[in-house]
């Protein structure tokens, strides 16, 4: 009798373990989640969340975990996180949030053969074009995406452009500098004028600025660096036009720039103002979950929340995901259908907004 | 369908369970209630531990309050000397802001060198826009703090109508005044999220702060905080299945809310060795108890196993074994009685074997006595009978001899004098056949016809019924072969007949037996009736008990039908059974006893 008792309460002990460890999707979610650089990864953390908390974390009876993790936009922690998630045998990884802590992660991904790595806002080139284990929301960087920019730019006729970029996000600037410089160029203008590291002083980047003739100013950074670095611009009487990437394109940026950052010109696919139905929803649930409004990023991370949720449904299997996405092409966008080509990379319609009495506003 | 069980197995395992059960619920019970008091002194404690939290954070909001309205009194007369004042001596403000009536910083004061310079617009920020909207004070959510690049929570208040001031929230030092609640593993009690979910102090980890993390994809929020399931004790596990206790309440004034826990499993680790010491001791009292019960039912149901075994060899004439003395008394009892009773029983059977030889000697010497008897009085009747054949053949033969003596005795009267006397003589041969047959008392089955029987039965009975006035009525099935004993159920018909014919009122002139035998089937019923008025009712269930009879001794033996009966019932294996009844005959009614015999086909 006591043999069986025994026998029993192995085989259960045993099954229950097996369970718990069958029972979960684990999802890892790495971005810069604290400092400066957090604007960006929180949002897409919060917009991502959401979605999984409408589905009540389950998907076909099985618990989403989701392990969240900050690389502090710095290579060593990201290396570190990517290799943990790894030994964990997390296979399916959202992000991370810009380019140069997703040139860390991309190649350990790479050499895994079941794993994924899924970035909502990782744009560079540097991962096109590729058949690989990576996946992206955001459009990739090329000459393309600047074609509104650079007519934008010869319509008001901006020829000199003082380049300042975050030198901790390299591989992001690079698209600027390299595909968006070449359209300007294309488009009859000239090379960048100048180009400064912001994370100089604010005053050396002032007196660079008023040393060298310009009439845009191209800020490549996080939202809080763009808005101080305007903000310090504009009280030191600098008046050019300026003009952020989409990395800054968030309402932080605005409530921390104020009237400085008004007419401040940036390159997007996603338009806050859009009266799409679907985004609507998303702004409203959002609002009632966070009590605050969303940012583009919160939306894109929304969006890949829906994705893998619909993808996982069909199945769970990691190995298969991207084959499935790629083969499913179309999802449901909150601005539009979102399109996979053969590589896993998105294609979105970009244009200029400008923000206009705190709000970003698209240009006709 | 009843199912038989085995009575041992049924004993041995109503032993097991009584000894057992009992044992289990208590100690359930016991741990249960152990558990319980453990949770509820857990409890206990957390609860306290939130009431004071929950003071305290009533009391730094309380306190940031009074700052602010200490700043907007004084800061027009001290201004900078003010903010620098302040930001020196109060550890839990990181800044103060002063902005004009556009949202520019005119003024500032911040605890760490930063990139925040006069002039800067904030006029897009949330804490202007709503005292700007005519709000007097206002409480920000977490933001990501331009200042410190820190998650920050701000408190502004309108000084006047051209100046707002700003206090932006040390986080750090909610986190350092929840520190203080240690649990016994180290680990600290409490953590604090705002009303949203962002973590505000969780000293354990702190990267969450700063990482303006939630608590919204986790167990404790989709089970307790979700549905507001305050100042109650809760059990949740963490996203690493770490399982934990504790209580969840809100503070008053911001919403915030308040988590008291502790590892469960550190908790119950004493609680849970003692479990399993006690489980582990439940276990061994459990098996020593099974090991005494079937012990016990050994020393007990062994005996009386044998005893049984025994009672079953003894009933069906099988050895029987010594049962050896067993440690109780009952059962050496038992067994001592059921030894007793084995021998009386024996002693018993020898008495009743002796008897039924007995028995069956008086029977056969009864049976003889009332054959003899009827033999007697069918002597005396065959004796009467024969006067009027015999005084027929002497009256044929004094005839022929004076009609020869005469000369006038022709060969016709000769011829038709001897065939007279040749028919009595037959007539009389007869008889004697028939009473020959009856006497010989041969005692064989065999198949007769029962037609037959009921002739030879009539002719014995003839000279009696006659001499009594006695009509028979016959109305017998022809051709009905039965197997009997053909003399003893003669003697059995003579016997009812006997009885009836003595029960005839001397002065009855009309005296009826009817007798009526069918085939029923497997059964042969035979019936037979008189009018003699019917057996009284206080005896007509003693007449065919041995030595009864109401006539007079020169009459009956008291065991004519008694023998009946034997023969019937024992004998032939059939029934017999007496009813008085009333009908009607030839238009007139009658009453009189009813004998009726069924006798099967196969004996």
């Amino acid at each position: 009798m006591l043999k069986y008792i025994i026998i029993i309460a192995v085989v259960f002990n045993f099954t229950a373990c097996f369970k718990s460890e069958k029972g979960d999707i684990q999802i890892g979610f790495v971005a810069g989640l604290s400092g400066k650089y957090s604007s960006l990864g929180t949002s897409i953390r919060d917009g991502f969340i959401l979605a999984f908390d409408e589905i009540d974390n389950t998907i076909n009876g099985k618990n989403i975990k989701i392990i969240q993790k900050d690389d502090k936009q710095d290579a060593k922690e990201a290396k570190k996180i990517i290799d943990n998630f790894v030994k964990n045998n997390i296979k399916l990884i959202v992000g991370n949030a810009t380019s140069s802590m997703t040139a860390v992660s991309f190649p350990v991904i790479n050499k895994q053969k079941d794993s994924l790595l899924f970035s909502v806002t990782a744009s560079s080139s540097e991962f096109s074009n590729k058949d690989d284990n990576f996946l992206r929301l955001q459009v990739e960087q090329s000459e393309k995406r600047y074609i509104e920019l650079a007519k934008y730019i010869k319509k008001y006729k901006y020829h000199k452009v003082f380049f300042i970029y975050d030198g901790n996000n390299k591989s992001y600037a690079k698209g600027y500098e390299g595909f968006f410089q070449n359209m300007i160029i294309k488009n009859g203008g000239i090379k960048f004028v100048a180009s400064m590291d912001l994370n100089e002083p604010y005053g050396k980047i002032v007196n660079k600025i008023k040393d060298i003739q310009n009439d845009l100013i191209l800020i490549v950074g996080n939202s809080i660096d763009s808005a101080n670095i305007i903000q310090y611009l504009r009280i030191n009487e600098i008046k050019s036009k300026i003009l952020i990437s989409g990395w800054s394109k968030t309402l932080d940026f605005i409530e921390n720039g104020g009237k400085s950052v008004e007419g401040v010109v940036v390159s997007t696919g996603y338009d806050e103002q859009s009266k799409d139905k679907k985004f609507l929803s998303f702004v409203k649930k959002f609002k009632i979950k966070y009590g605050k409004e969303p940012s583009v990023f919160a939306a894109q991370g929304y969006e890949l929340g829906q994705i893998l949720i619909k993808s996982l449904k069909q199945s769970d299997d990691i190995s298969t995901l991207k084959d499935r996405i790629i083969k499913t092409k179309i999802f449901d966008g909150l601005q539009g259908d979102i399109v996979f080509d053969k590589y896993g990379d998105v294609y979105r319609d970009y244009f200029v907004m400008e923000v206009k009495n705190a709000e970003f506003i698209k240009v006709k | 369908m009843i199912r038989i069980k085995s009575l041992k197995s049924k004993i041995l395992i109503y032993l097991i369970l009584f000894a057992t059960i009992p044992m289990l619920i208590s100690s359930i019970m016991i741990l249960n209630e152990m558990y319980k008091t453990k949770k509820e002194s857990i409890f206990i404690r957390h609860y306290q531990i939130l009431k004071q939290v929950e003071e305290e954070s009533d009391n730094i909001v309380s306190h940031i309050e009074y700052l602010a309205v200490y700043v907007k009194d004084k800061y027009l007369i001290k201004k900078t000397n003010l903010l620098k004042g302040l930001i020196r001596v109060q550890k839990n403000i990181s800044a103060i802001l002063i902005l004009n009536k556009h949202g520019k910083l005119i003024n500032f004061s911040t605890k760490n060198k930063s990139m925040v310079y006069k002039g800067y617009d904030y006029s897009n920020r949330k804490y202007f826009k709503e005292i700007s909207s005519g709000k007097e004070t206002y409480w920000s959510e977490v933001y990501l703090s331009p200042i410190s690049s820190l998650p920050s929570i701000s408190y502004s208040i309108r000084i006047d109508e051209e100046h707002i001031a700003v206090l932006v929230i040390n986080l750090g030092l909610l986190n350092d005044f929840v520190k203080k609640f240690k649990s016994a593993s180290k680990d600290t009690l409490v953590r604090i999220t705002d009303k949203h979910g962002v973590y505000l102090a969780y000293p354990d980890k702190p990267e969450f702060i700063s990482q303006q993390k939630l608590i919204l994809n986790s167990d404790i929020y989709t089970k307790y905080i979700s549905k507001n399931y305050t100042n109650k004790q809760i059990i949740y596990n963490s996203n690493r299945f770490e399982k934990y206790i504790g209580v969840y309440g809100t503070s008053k004034k911001l919403k915030w809310n308040i988590i008291v826990y502790e590892s469960y499993d550190y908790l119950f680790k004493t609680f849970n060795t003692l479990v399993w010491f006690l489980v582990m001791f439940i276990i061994i009292l459990i098996l020593i108890s099974i090991y005494f019960s079937i012990r016990f039912s050994k020393s007990v149901l062994m005996p009386l196993e044998k005893v049984s075994i025994n009672m079953d060899n003894f009933t069906h004439n099988k050895e029987v074994t010594d049962i050896k003395d067993s440690n109780y008394d009952e059962l050496n009892k038992l067994v001592t009685n059921f030894e007793l009773m084995r021998e009386r029983i024996k002693h018993r059977e020898d008495e009743i074997r002796l008897e039924i030889e007995k028995n069956k000697e008086k029977d056969i010497q009864l049976f003889e006595q009332s054959k003899m008897a009827a033999m007697g009085e069918m002597i005396g009747n065959i004796a009467h009978q024969w006067r009027q054949p015999l005084s027929v053949i002497s009256t044929s033969a004094t005839a022929m001899l004076m009609q020869k003596e005469y000369g006038i005795l022709s060969d016709e009267k000769f011829e038709n004098s001897c065939e007279s006397i040749n028919n009595q003589a037959q007539y009389l041969s007869k008889t004697i056949d028939d009473f020959k047959n009856f006497i010989k008392g041969d005692r064989n089955l065999e198949e007769v016809s029962i037609k037959t029987c009921i002739d030879s039965f009539i002719s014995l009975i003839t000279p009696s019924a006659t001499g009594n006035n006695i009509k028979m009525i016959l109305n017998i099935d022809k051709n009905i072969l039965w197997k009997v004993y053909p003399n003893e159920l003669i003697q059995c018909f003579i016997n009812i007949f006997n009885n009836s014919k003595d029960a005839y009122a001397k002065d009855c002139d009309n005296k009826l037996f009817f007798i009526e035998v069918h085939e029923n089937g497997n059964t042969l019923d035979l019936t037979f009736k008189d009018n003699a008025g019917g057996i009284p009712k206080d005896v007509i269930n003693k007449i065919f008990e041995p030595y009864f009879t109401t006539k007079h001794k020169s009459k009956g033996t008291g065991l004519g039908l008694h023998m009946t009966y034997n023969i019937i019932t024992e004998g032939m294996k059939g029934n017999i059974s007496v009813i008085n009844e009333e009908y009607i005959y030839e238009d007139k009614k009658y009453k009189g006893a009813s004998f009726i015999i069924s006798i099967p086909k196969n004996i």
